[in-house]
């Protein structure tokens, strides 16, 4: 199929109820628009091949897009407010051929925003001009969120601008006929050994190396070829009443994004302690929003709160994620109860077995299942839960 | 920090290195107005300033310091910078007079955690005080001043409080009737406006946004002190391209925004020195900078640019009739031709 058929189907997108019938073009191509990240001079790019864009375009070529090619258009330490002027002779080189345009840049705005230079909210709308640019030009922009800062990052290290960067970005791209790789969310899935496995080794901007190039390319490529692999994000999450506790009364609200085939409402749902609670979800297949009320008989020993969403995939990708834990007044809640549900059975037992052998920082580390707090998930953990097993918290 | 070295053209990577910053890792920071021609050399961590004859001192930092700012002072300078501390940010402050160089607190109480943009008010080389903004977080900063007597900070001026988002890229100048101009950017619920106010101590005029409500960004202001006023400098979108716009302020109000540079110029900053006043701006593509040589009405006599990849912005000095230089970290210095304006 060309691509430029399967980029419509594709963009047309993830959602096709959004865009349900796109009329087709000769255009094939890839514009890779950005700022270093998409240049990928090396050293970044250890096997020196052009950072994700030519892994893009092979990706697309096994995919069967056999004529596809991906222009490498990145630019090294462009700001927005730069690429706003930059993009106009990009297309001009570019419109006869091009499907798609992928705008990743911002992170060299983020610098400027920590010292109070510039304003995220201009660089939220310089991203959108530059995509209505390309979307004047009768092609599809591919917005996409920026990479996570490593923790030695000059700038930003723990991502409070840049991931308020990136949900400013979910929330354009719910609305509209914008379709956003997540880029941020699958790095950040992987923390914090992603830094260590995709990041080109401690430079102080923060560039992918070969490794996360390729996990560009194939996130940019999955967006394009319509392949969803990713589950709806858990965006943030609040609660009225007193901090730490949860108390009947109470509200909780979340918002959820989704980048591909959409949410679907009817299994979007907070749970507390492990069941679902009769949740009201508003909004579009691109973003939720979930609100419930605490009730007396949600409370038992703990007050576990997750996010839980499936997407229109098949199957579908489910996220069932703990976005908070509440204390909850008079209650004691027994450290065996890795799950929250306020029991220690077979789904604990699972849940240790899962993460058995695991040391803290290790992606399968998880402070609940380290019963003993020692750091590691090991015979000591079990042994405490093997005692406890069959209580309920009081 | 480790630090990149390219040895027979392989680049090596020395972790932890404690390598002096690369002069690429530098900016280069000149004042507003200067009499003098100092040049502050700032990294995190590591700053010089250094004299027009070549020499330079080193000031002692702490690792988490960044200076941004530098004005010629009685007797030497002053530079102003911040401090990443837990949770938050401080300005510091350091000065060289007299008695030598030393640090001074600044204004107290600092009462949210961020405190950032530290802009030193200097009038004919005495330092009146200090504009910076504050707040919780960077969407919520107020812009606050004190006044500077003697060794004393006067009360802290809260001149706008938290906006409906960012406010930013605060700027300001000491005026000839001794007032304080602070111009900065501000987020109104749809497009970053350009907002100014004038004052002096706790006497100040309720912050006024430049001209009417256009929908477009207005951003990264500069503004400089001259005769009868001041000329304003910022960018503003303008049919698809950022474009620096200049106004003048005759000491009432503000001329109707004129658009100075062409489409894709952007973070003006003015140079001023004995009586020449120079406007230094990046055009985005393709990449330059540019350089305007204003009168004091704010036009244009004569200009210059210098094709340049670089976003760092250039110190210009050793301007003539008919060239100027300029200059980039850890570069050679370049010469650049005047071009009249007809």
């Amino acid at each position: 199929m060309k691509l430029g058929i399967r980029v419509l189907i594709g963009l047309g997108l993830a959602v096709a109820a959004i865009c349900p019938s796109v009329p087709a073009r000769a255009q094939e191509d890839v514009v890779a628009f950005g700022d270093s990240i998409t240049e990928g001079p090396f050293p970044f790019d250890e096997d020196d091949i052009g950072g994700y864009p030519k892994r893009l375009q092979q990706y697309l070529r096994d995919a069967g897009m056999t004529g596809v090619v991906v222009f490498n258009e990145g630019k090294s330490s462009e700001k927005t407010a730069e690429g706003l002027t930059r993009i106009d002779s990009v297309l001009d080189k570019h419109a006869k051929r091009a499907a798609v345009v992928v705008i990743m840049e911002g992170t060299n705005d983020v610098s400027k925003i920590a010292e109070g230079l510039l304003s995220i909210e201009t660089t939220v709308s310089n991203l959108e001009a530059i995509a209505a640019k390309v979307r004047a030009r009768a092609i599809d922009p591919l917005y996409s969120s920026i990479i996570p800062r490593p923790p030695w990052a000059k700038r930003d290290s723990a991502n409070f601008i840049t991931y308020d960067l990136v949900l400013r970005l979910r929330d354009l791209t719910s609305t509209g006929n914008r379709v956003m790789a997540f880029v941020y969310e699958v790095f950040k899935s992987m923390a914090p050994s992603v830094y260590d496995t995709h990041y080109f080794f401690k430079d102080v901007v923060g560039h992918p190396n070969a490794t996360g190039f390729q996990l560009l390319a194939e996130i940019f490529g999955d967006q394009i070829l319509r392949q969803d692999h990713l589950a709806p994000t858990a965006s943030w999450f609040f609660k009225t009443g007193r901090a730490g506790i949860l108390d009947p009364g109470d509200e909780i609200r979340g918002a959820m994004h989704e980048s591909g085939t959409g949410i679907r409402k009817s299994d979007t749902y907070f749970t507390l302690n492990g069941r679902s609670v009769s949740t009201d979800v508003e909004g579009n297949q691109r973003r939720v929003e979930l609100s419930y009320r605490v009730t007396n008989a949600d409370l038992e020993c703990a007050g576990r709160i997750t996010m839980r969403s499936e997407d229109g995939a098949e199957p579908p990708n489910i996220r069932n994620q703990i976005v908070a834990e509440f204390s909850v007044a008079d209650a004691r809640r027994l450290a065996s109860d890795v799950n929250g549900d306020c029991r220690v059975d077979g789904f604990d037992l699972t849940l240790l077995g899962v993460a058995f052998g695991a040391r803290r920082g290790e992606v399968d580390y998880s402070s609940f299942t380290d019963i003993t707090n020692d750091g590691r998930v090991d015979g000591d953990d079990l042994a405490k839960l093997a005692k406890n097993f069959g209580k309920k918290s009081s | 920090m480790g630090k990149f070295l390219r040895l027979g053209g392989v680049f090596v990577y020395l972790v932890g290195s404690s390598l002096a910053a690369a002069e690429s890792d530098y900016e280069l920071v000149q004042p507003s107005a200067s009499q003098h021609g100092i040049v502050l050399r700032t990294a995190r961590g590591q700053a010089r300033i250094e004299g027009p004859a070549g020499h330079s001192s080193r000031l002692s930092l702490h690792p988490d310091e960044l200076l941004t700012t530098v004005a010629e002072t009685r007797g030497g300078w002053t530079v102003a910078g911040t401090r990443d501390v837990d949770l938050g940010r401080q300005v510091v402050l350091l000065r060289r007079d007299f008695a030598g160089t030393t640090r001074f607190a600044a204004p107290v109480p600092q009462r949210y955690p961020l405190r950032l943009r530290p802009i030193l008010m200097v009038r004919q080389e005495d330092f009146e005080g200090l504009a910076w903004l504050e707040g919780v977080d960077l969407t919520s900063l107020s812009v606050r001043t004190a006044n500077r007597s003697g060794n004393d900070w006067g009360e802290i001026s809260i001149i706008a409080p938290p906006a409906r988002g960012s406010q930013t890229g605060l700027t300001g100048t000491v005026l000839e009737d001794s007032t304080w101009l602070l111009v900065w950017s501000a987020f109104d619920g749809e497009d970053d406006e350009i907002l100014w106010s004038r004052g002096s101590a706790d006497r100040w005029q309720k912050a006024q946004r430049l001209g009417h409500n256009n929908r477009v960004p207005d951003i990264t202001p500069a503004v400089v002190a001259v005769d009868g006023g001041a000329l304003l400098a910022w960018s503003r979108v303008v049919k698809g391209h950022y474009q620096v716009m200049m106004s003048r302020f005759d000491g009432t109000d503000w001329t109707p925004p004129q658009d100075l540079g062409p489409p894709g110029s952007l973070e003006p900053g003015f140079v001023a020195r004995d009586s020449t006043m120079l406007l230094v701006y990046r055009l985005a593509w393709p990449r330059a900078w540019a350089v305007a040589d204003l009168r004091s009405s704010g036009r244009v006599e004569r200009w210059s640019i210098v094709a340049e990849e670089s976003g760092t912005r250039p110190v210009v000095r050793d301007f003539s009739d008919s060239s100027l230089e300029l200059i980039w970290p850890g570069r050679p210095a370049r010469t650049a031709r005047w071009e009249m304006v007809p």
